[in-house]
C-alpha cells in the first residue's frame, strides 16, 4: 500500500503515456500488425480460390470486378494464403470509421486480357505458366493466348 | 435584496456550485495523472451538468413527473441553506446565522435521504439494491462523523453550543494535537459520505449499474450532480474550517485558506481513490464497528478527559 | 439572442461530454476488450469527456458490439429506448456490421442497424481503440449538429 501510493506520486510529476489524437496519424501502428488484406488486379487470375476459404464471405466476384467487403473481414488471412498467385496483400493499415456501410466497400479490376480470337476475357497466361514453371516465362506458346473454348476448337483432340 | 445575494451569489449557490466544481474536475485530473493519463479538463463536471440540462427525461412507467422532479430539488435547496450556514469569510461578519454544526450535518445528510427515497420510489431492482445499501452505509460512518464533531465541540469550553466559529476559533496546542488526532476519521466518514472508491458500495458501477440513481435522467440527474457538487463544496470547506486558522487570520487570507484545504482534502481523496480498490458491505461494517468507531470514541473520552480535568 | 447564446453553449458542453453505454448483443468479447484499452493510459478517452456510465438513462452514445442474437434483441431494444434523446449509436467491429463469422448461424437474427439506427460504423476485428474513440468523437459532432436529434 504505502509502494502503491509512492508511485502514485511519483506518477504525478512523470510525463503522462497518453498519445496524441491528430486525425490521420491515428492510422499508423506498428510494423507488426497485420492489417486488412488489398487486392491487386495485375495479379488476379481470378480462380476464386479466395472465395472458396474465406471464412466469412467477404469476397465477391461480379464480372471483372473483385469485391472485398471489409464489414465482414475477419482478417484471418487465409486468402493470402490459399491464393496461388500472391494477389491477396496484407498491409499494416486500420479500417477507418464510416457514417454508411458503402465505405467499407474495396472494389478493384482484375486485370484481364482477350482472347486473341473471339475478344473473350481470361486471365493472363504468364501467371498460369509462371506458376507452373516456377519463374516468369520467357516465351508464351500461342495456344495459351486463347481462351479455353477457342482452344478446344483450334486444337481438337485426337 | 442582501439575502438574495447571500443565497444566490457569495456563500451560496454561484459559489459552491463553482467550489464544487473545480474540486470535482481537480480530483479527476490529479486521478488520471496519477494513473499516468492526460485527465479530462478542469472544467469538465460544468460540461455535463450544462448537458444534462438539455437532454430529455425518460422517466420510468407511471411515475408522476412533479415527484420525479421534486425528489432531487429538495436537498438542493437544504443545500444551498447548509452553505449560508457556514461562517465563510466576508460574510460571516454580517450573518445572523448562529452556524450551528449539527444544522450542518443534518442538511448534508438531506442528499443522500433524497436518493434513498429516489431509488424505491423509481421501482428499479437496483435503484432499490443500491438505496437499501446506501441505507446501512448510514449509520456506519454517521457514527463517526458524530464522534469527529462532538471531539471538536469539546475543545471551545463548558457551554458547548456545536457552534461552527467557536471550533474554527480554538487553536491552543492542546486543541491542535486532538484536531490532528481526527483528521483520518473525518477523512474516513467523509469519503464514505461522497461515496468515493474504498466506499462506493451504493452506486456500484458494473455490479448495480449506478444504484440509487439508475433510473435519473435529464434535469433530474442534474440536480442530483449539483447536489453532489455542493456537497463536495462543503466537505472541502468544512474540512478548512476544523484543520486551518481560517477564521484567525484576514478574511483574504481565510479565504484562500479555505481553498488550499479544500483543494488538499480532493487531494488526499484522489491519493485513497486511486490505491484502494471497493469494499464489500461486510469489510465495510467490519472496518468501521471494530477500528473507526471504538477509537474514535476513545479520542472522545480522552479529550473530554483532559479538558475537565 | 442572450437564450440562443445559452442554448449554443448548452450544446457545445454536449460535444465535451460524451457519456457512452456500452451492450454486448453475442460478440466474442474482442471488441469489448479493446473498449476497455479506450480507457487506459495509452488511449484514454476521458480527456475529451468520454465515461462508460452504467446505466442506459445517463448514456449519451449507445456501443454496441457483436451481432444481435435471438436472446439480445429484446435487452438492445430496450437499453435504445431507455437513453433519453439526443442519442446516437455506434455499431463497433465487424460482427455488428454484418454479422462477420456468425453471420448464417442459427441464433444469429442479423446486423444491428437492421433493428436500431445507427449513426457511426467502427470496422475492425477487433476494432482498434484509436478507431473507436475516432468513431464516438464522429458520433458526437452528428450528435451536436443534427437537427433532427434535438427535436422531442
Amino acid at each position: 500500500m504505502v509502494k502503491l501510493i509512492g508511485w502514485l506520486l511519483t506518477n504525478l510529476f512523470k510525463k503522462p503515456l497518453t498519445i496524441e489524437f491528430k486525425g490521420k496519424s491515428l492510422k499508423a501502428v506498428r510494423g507488426t500488425y497485420r492489417g486488412y488484406p488489398t487486392h491487386r488486379g495485375e495479379r488476379c487470375a481470378a480462380c476464386r480460390l479466395c472465395i472458396y476459404v474465406c471464412p466469412s464471405d467477404a469476397i465477391r466476384i461480379e464480372g471483372s470486378l473483385f469485391i472485398i467487403n471489409k464489414c465482414k473481414c475477419t482478417a484471418c488471412k487465409d486468402c493470402a494464403d490459399a491464393c496461388p498467385f500472391g494477389a491477396m496483400q496484407f498491409i499494416p493499415r486500420l479500417i477507418g470509421t464510416a457514417i454508411s456501410k458503402n465505405e467499407y466497400m474495396e472494389i478493384t479490376e482484375i486485370k484481364l486480357v482477350k482472347c486473341e480470337n473471339c475478344g473473350e476475357p481470361m486471365p493472363k497466361p504468364e501467371l498460369l505458366l509462371g506458376r507452373l514453371l516456377g519463374k516468369p516465362p520467357k516465351t508464351i506458346p500461342p495456344y495459351l493466348k486463347l481462351c479455353p473454348k477457342c482452344r478446344r476448337q483450334f486444337f481438337k483432340p485426337t | 435584496m442582501e439575502f438574495l445575494k447571500d443565497l444566490f451569489l457569495y456563500p451560496g449557490f454561484l459559489f459552491g456550485f463553482v467550489l464544487g466544481g473545480l474540486l470535482e474536475g481537480f480530483k479527476r485530473k490529479l486521478k488520471a495523472r496519477m494513473q499516468l493519463r492526460k485527465g479530462p479538463p478542469v472544467t469538465q463536471p460544468f460540461y455535463d451538468l450544462s448537458k444534462l440540462l438539455l437532454k430529455n427525461i425518460t422517466k420510468p412507467y407511471r411515475i408522476s413527473s412533479f415527484t420525479y422532479l421534486l425528489i432531487p430539488f429538495v436537498p438542493t435547496a437544504a443545500l444551498l441553506v447548509g452553505l449560508l450556514i457556514m461562517p465563510y469569510p466576508f460574510y460571516q461578519e454580517k450573518s445572523s446565522f448562529s452556524f450551528d454544526l449539527i444544522l450542518i450535518f443534518y442538511l448534508t445528510e438531506l442528499p443522500l435521504l433524497s436518493q434513498i427515497i429516489f431509488g424505491y420510489f423509481s421501482n428499479s431492482p437496483y435503484g432499490m439494491i443500491g438505496a437499501a445499501r446506501a441505507g446501512q452505509m448510514f449509520f456506519y460512518y454517521n457514527g463517526v462523523f458524530i464522534m469527529v464533531i462532538t471531539t471538536l465541540c469539546l475543545l471551545e469550553g463548558p457551554p458547548y453550543s456545536f457552534c461552527l466559529k467557536s471550533i474554527a476559533e480554538a487553536w491552543d496546542p492542546l486543541d491542535v494535537l486532538i484536531k490532528i488526532l481526527t483528521i483520518p476519521f473525518f477523512v474516513f466518514s467523509v469519503l464514505a459520505k461522497l461515496k468515493l472508491n474504498p466506499f462506493s458500495i451504493p452506486d456500484a458501477e458494473a455490479e448495480i449499474l449506478k444504484g440509487p440513481l439508475t433510473e435519473a435522467s435529464g434535469v433530474a440527474l442534474a440536480l442530483f450532480k449539483l447536489n453532489y457538487l455542493l456537497e463536495l463544496a462543503i466537505f472541502g470547506s468544512l474540512f478548512a474550517f476544523f484543520y486551518l486558522p481560517v477564521l484567525k487570520t484576514s478574511p483574504t487570507i481565510g479565504l484562500i485558506l479555505i481553498l488550499l484545504g479544500a483543494f488538499f482534502l480532493f487531494f488526499i481523496f484522489a491519493l485513497v481513490e486511486n490505491a484502494t480498490a471497493r469494499l464489500r458491505l461486510s469489510q465495510f461494517s467490519a472496518l468501521y464497528l471494530k477500528f473507526l468507531i471504538p477509537l474514535a470514541t476513545l479520542i472522545l473520552v480522552i479529550t473530554w478527559v483532559f479538558k475537565n480535568w | 439572442m442572450f437564450l440562443d447564446a445559452i442554448k449554443q453553449f448548452l450544446r457545445y458542453s454536449q460535444k465535451k461530454s460524451l457519456w457512452v453505454f456500452h451492450v454486448n448483443t453475442g460478440s466474442c468479447n474482442g471488441c469489448d476488450i479493446e473498449i476497455l484499452a479506450l480507457f487506459s493510459s495509452k488511449y484514454d478517452a476521458e480527456r475529451f469527456g468520454i465515461k462508460l456510465v452504467g446505466s442506459p438513462k445517463h448514456a449519451d452514445i449507445l456501443l454496441v458490439t457483436g451481432p444481435v442474437t435471438t436472446k439480445s434483441r429484446d435487452p438492445l431494444l430496450r437499453a435504445y429506448d431507455m437513453m433519453p434523446k439526443p442519442k446516437a449509436v455506434v455499431s463497433v467491429g465487424v460482427c455488428s456490421l454484418s454479422g462477420g463469422v456468425f453471420a448464417k448461424s442459427y441464433n444469429v437474427l442479423g446486423p444491428v442497424d437492421n433493428f436500431i439506427p445507427v449513426h457511426v460504423y467502427v470496422g475492425g476485428c477487433s476494432a482498434h481503440p484509436n478507431m473507436i474513440l475516432e468513431g464516438i468523437l464522429r458520433a458526437a459532432q452528428i450528435l451536436c449538429e443534427e437537427e433532427e436529434l434535438w427535436s422531442f
